[in-house]
């Protein structure tokens, strides 16, 4: 599902990732390690083509990522999930409206739009919050609307940066369990993370990184 | 398609609701730089209608010799009437000549010196078009070509510094307006970008969701134009009571009569649309990728 050969990408001459390979099957959770600066966000910036690439080949589910052409950006971010530590949800749009956003990108019916976004707050565990505002939400709240916003529109790729960075560990355990749960229906997902101790029982593979090179996976 | 564009058209309502105040500020924005606009635009068009209501009194005077006679004077005075430039005209035979002298200066000249030495002339009103000193001082010059035709003049002093008050207020009148015009873009923009600045989150979210750079702007865009539509109508209100309070406080006092620019209201709604799509398309262009 996501493939990285030999691929180089850098913001300036010597920070960024560079000739790195390694291959995320279907369905498969993989978790990204490496302390601050190792590059984890850049490889996930790298696929949802934020920064381009200099060298090699990145492959999501076969297309070339290095051959999208800049306007065809938006819909190739459309068959990805993102999640992030910050969470990122629209402030003045309700619970509902967050999971809907994608959805309403992509111009999905209105009844459908209201079927999923039903349907994926109750499994996120949700439905009493649907209509309230980000504001009114926990942190752990939060990211749960974050995860249902990217798995409501079915992607291909679950890309989660540091999503339990401002959680605490059993509010983390419980997202990772929703992350998991997204492999289910055959969505790779890659999150990066530098806690080890939460990732550590989970028994997964996990690539690791440092200064922007791959160390062991 | 449709789905998108009622969710877009939806998203711009509910966005202005949700934002009173931004909007509030950038639709007064607005209604203030069409306001001074439109006071500008009010200047000038009275400025020029009372120029041309000057110059409708432009006018040049030709006397022909002595000597010619009546059938023949008759006869020049018809040749002038159809050169370039003469919208029409009026004989002067020795007789009006007279009349005329009385009028001026209160004397029979029959009586005076017992004979009417006066020559016969026309008196011609100039074209439209070519009310201004130059193109007066060609035509009296290609009068004065004629066989028969004594003196051909006209005001030439008055004229040329009239042509050259108007010329040089029109002139600043319009560099007056172009510079309103740029200010009140930028001002509007500049408001705009700030309401936008706010929104530069949810812009970046929205763009990492896969949302194309159409998308994230045709709210903003709609978002302007009503903004626009409603700085018009603020404008309109506030020109409807400044003219009111003149007609009130200083039309007893110096009776002007003003023009009444035509097509203000449909200017005002133009320029304000003009303003807001400039202004908010300039605005959410700081926060779209390239």
């Amino acid at each position: 599902m996501i493939k990285f050969e030999n691929v180089t990408a850098t913001y300036t001459e010597n920070v960024g990732i560079f000739n790195l390979s390694f291959h995320i099957p279907k369905g498969e959770l993989v978790f990204l390690m490496g302390p601050t600066g190792a590059g984890k966000s850049t490889v996930l910036k790298t696929i949802y083509r934020d920064i381009p690439i200099s060298d090699g080949n990145l492959y999501i589910n076969g297309e070339d990522v290095g051959n999208i052409r800049r306007r065809h950006v938006p819909q190739f971010r459309r068959k990805i999930g993102m999640v992030f530590q910050d969470y990122r949800l629209v402030p003045d749009r309700t619970v509902f409206e967050n999971i809907a956003l994608p959805l309403q990108i992509e111009g999905v019916p209105k009844k459908e739009i209201k079927d999923k976004v039903n349907d994926i707050g109750e499994k996120v565990g949700l439905k009493k919050r649907i209509n309230n505002y980000p504001g009114q939400l926990s942190g752990g709240e939060k990211q749960r609307v974050s995860i249902a916003r990217a798995l409501v529109k079915n992607p291909l790729v679950i890309l989660a940066d540091e999503p339990t960075g401002n959680l605490d560990p059993n509010v983390s355990d419980e997202i990772l369990d929703l992350l998991e749960i997204a492999t289910d229906s055959g969505t790779a997902v890659l999150m990066s993370t530098h806690n080890f101790p939460l990732i550590q029982p989970r028994k997964k593979r996990f690539i690791e990184l440092n200064e922007g090179r791959l160390v062991t996976q | 398609m449709i789905t998108k564009l009622l969710f877009l058209l939806s998203e711009s309502f509910r966005a202005l609701f949700r934002a009173k105040l931004p909007a509030a500020i950038s639709s007064i924005t607005i209604a203030i730089a069409l306001v001074i606009f439109s006071l500008a635009y009010f200047s000038y068009v009275n400025l020029l209608g009372y120029s041309y209501k000057f110059k409708s009194k432009y006018r040049i005077e030709v006397f022909f010799h002595n000597d010619l006679a009546t059938d023949d004077a008759r006869e020049l005075f018809n040749t002038i009437l159809i050169s370039d430039g003469i919208e029409q005209g009026e004989f002067i035979d020795k007789e009006k000549a007279s009349e005329l002298f009385k009028s001026y200066f209160h004397e029979d000249i029959n009586e005076i010196i017992g004979e009417n030495p006066l020559p016969m002339g026309g008196r011609y009103d100039i074209a439209t078009d070519y009310r201004n000193s130059n193109k007066m001082r060609r035509i009296v010059r290609e009068i004065r070509r004629l066989e028969g035709v004594d003196v051909a003049s006209f005001q030439q002093g008055i004229i040329s510094r009239v042509d050259s008050i108007v010329e040089n207020i029109l002139g600043i009148s319009m560099v007056f307006g172009i510079a309103i015009f740029i200010i009140a873009v930028i001002l509007v923009s500049n408001t705009i970008r700030l309401i936008i600045h706010a929104k530069q989150e949810t812009i970046e979210t929205m763009h990492l969701l896969g949302a194309t750079n159409s998308f994230i702007r045709f709210p903003f865009v709609v978002e302007g134009i009503i903004q626009g539509v409603l700085g018009a109508g603020f404008s309109l209100l506030i020109l409807y009571l400044l003219r009111s309070l003149q007609a009130y406080l200083l039309e007893p006092l110096v009776n002007i009569p003003l023009m009444e620019p035509a097509n203000l209201i449909a200017y005002n709604f133009i320029f304000g649309l003009l303003l807001a799509l400039i202004g908010s398309y300039r605005g959410i262009s700081k926060y779209l990728p390239k």
